[in-house]
């Protein structure tokens, strides 16, 4: 469960106050608003990677208001994908396994197993630059499902897909979400996103998060 | 703010400043103490072992070459993605292991064109060996201030041949740059 109890969040000139919000476990929630309205510095913020200045984040019941990114166990997918043009994309499968120090056999095996999840068996071997849209993505979501986060952020992640490709994507994230039963917290300005995969609904307007029904 | 834009532009004064000046300016550095103090084991002191020696060789090309490289290497880290440092530090790293992993990899090329173009830079320096470090023979003498010594004894010869293996040089690191260099990192 994401529970953000009245966060503010500084970025730039813009402020993010006393927002609070409450994602079930396992559910897939969609967050939407305006562009520029604070939906990414919320998603940051989670993650860790946006201080707040007030307020507390609570995840699975325990407070990581001021805990390092990499101690909260949660999968970030970020709006271009953010892939390391360096590696490959069994590097990227493999990244984090790795930082966790698996075991090799146990990184393969992952790897194959996230690969087949998500249609990209044929991509592993190719580095970043030579992928479509709906491919990085696919690679973006595998990195960051790859050491098993209970929780999964995504920001945007369909924003630069085309429409055909886009369908495919919705199936997928359904599927991922249900197979891993992680805790999704998508946001987009979509509302056919929002209508596809929400299972919960929450609008973010005037600086204030309102859960609607889907 | 105003410190990180000061450094910054302190950053750039061995680019405008005249080679000569930059010179003059360490030669007067090194006249000051704690420069001029004895060194207790030695007997010398900084000014005596560097002046006119070969550390003034290295220091006065380092003083030149070392902005240029800086240059080139801020701008290689400015064209970084940060948001793959950030997905990292999600992924279990932490921020060294986000650096090494991930900007450094990337920033490769960049640092390769930086090392490259500073020591075509220092190759050349002339002006600032010529005061801090003296043209002496078989001493300082370096590749250009050979040219310059071979051409006030009006042998031209030796000094077309020396200013062919700088030419040499030059073309090694211009295809060194252009063909494993990042490309948009140019000087």
């Amino acid at each position: 469960m994401i529970q953000l109890v009245k966060i503010c969040v500084r970025s730039g000139d813009f402020l993010l106050s006393e927002a609070s919000l409450q994602v079930e476990s396992g559910k897939y929630s969609v967050l939407m608003g305006r562009t520029g309205c604070g939906k990414t510095t919320i998603l940051e913020a989670i993650a860790g990677l946006k201080p707040v200045t007030s307020g507390r984040i609570i995840l699975d019941g325990c407070d990581v208001t001021n805990t390092r990114p990499a101690l909260r166990g949660i999968g970030y997918v970020p709006q271009d994908g953010a892939l390391f043009p360096t590696m490959s994309v069994r590097d990227h499968l493999a990244f984090a396994p790795k930082i966790h120090r698996e075991k090799p056999a146990a990184i393969r095996e992952r790897v194959a197993e996230l690969a087949e999840l998500l249609g990209i068996e044929p991509l592993l071997e190719r580095s970043p630059c030579g992928l479509s849209g709906g491919e990085r993505q696919r690679v973006a979501l595998g990195r960051a499902l790859s050491f098993h986060p209970s929780i999964l952020l995504l920001d945007e992640p369909l924003s630069a897909v085309d429409e055909d490709t886009r369908g495919e994507m919705y199936e997928l994230l359904r599927r991922v979400q249900a197979e891993t039963q992680t805790t999704a917290l998508h946001v987009t300005h979509s509302t056919t996103e929002a209508r596809l995969l929400a299972h919960s609904l929450f609008v973010l307007r005037d600086g204030a998060i309102v859960k609607e029904e889907s | 703010m105003l410190l990180v834009r000061l450094a910054d532009a302190l950053l750039d004064v061995p680019i405008v400043l005249p080679p000569l000046v930059v010179g003059l300016s360490l030669l007067i550095l090194f006249q000051f103490w704690p420069l001029t103090g004895r060194i207790p084991g030695i007997g010398a002191s900084l000014n005596e072992l560097v002046v006119y020696q070969v550390p003034a060789v290295i220091i006065a090309q380092f003083a030149v070459a070392a902005a240029f490289a800086v240059r080139t290497m801020k701008a290689t880290f400015e064209q970084i993605n940060p948001r793959c440092e950030q997905v990292a530090l999600t992924l279990g790293c932490n921020r060294w292991q986000a650096f090494s992993y991930v900007s450094l990899p990337e920033a490769r090329r960049g640092m390769l064109t930086a090392y490259t173009l500073a020591w075509a830079r220092s190759l050349g320096e002339f002006g600032p060996l010529l005061i801090f470090a003296g043209a002496t023979r078989n001493k300082t003498e370096v590749l250009s201030t050979t040219v310059f010594l071979e051409l006030s004894i009006g042998d031209i010869e030796a000094a077309v041949a020396v200013s062919l293996i700088m030419v040499t040089a030059a073309v090694a690191v211009l295809l060194v740059t252009r063909l494993w260099g990042a490309k948009d990192v140019m000087l």
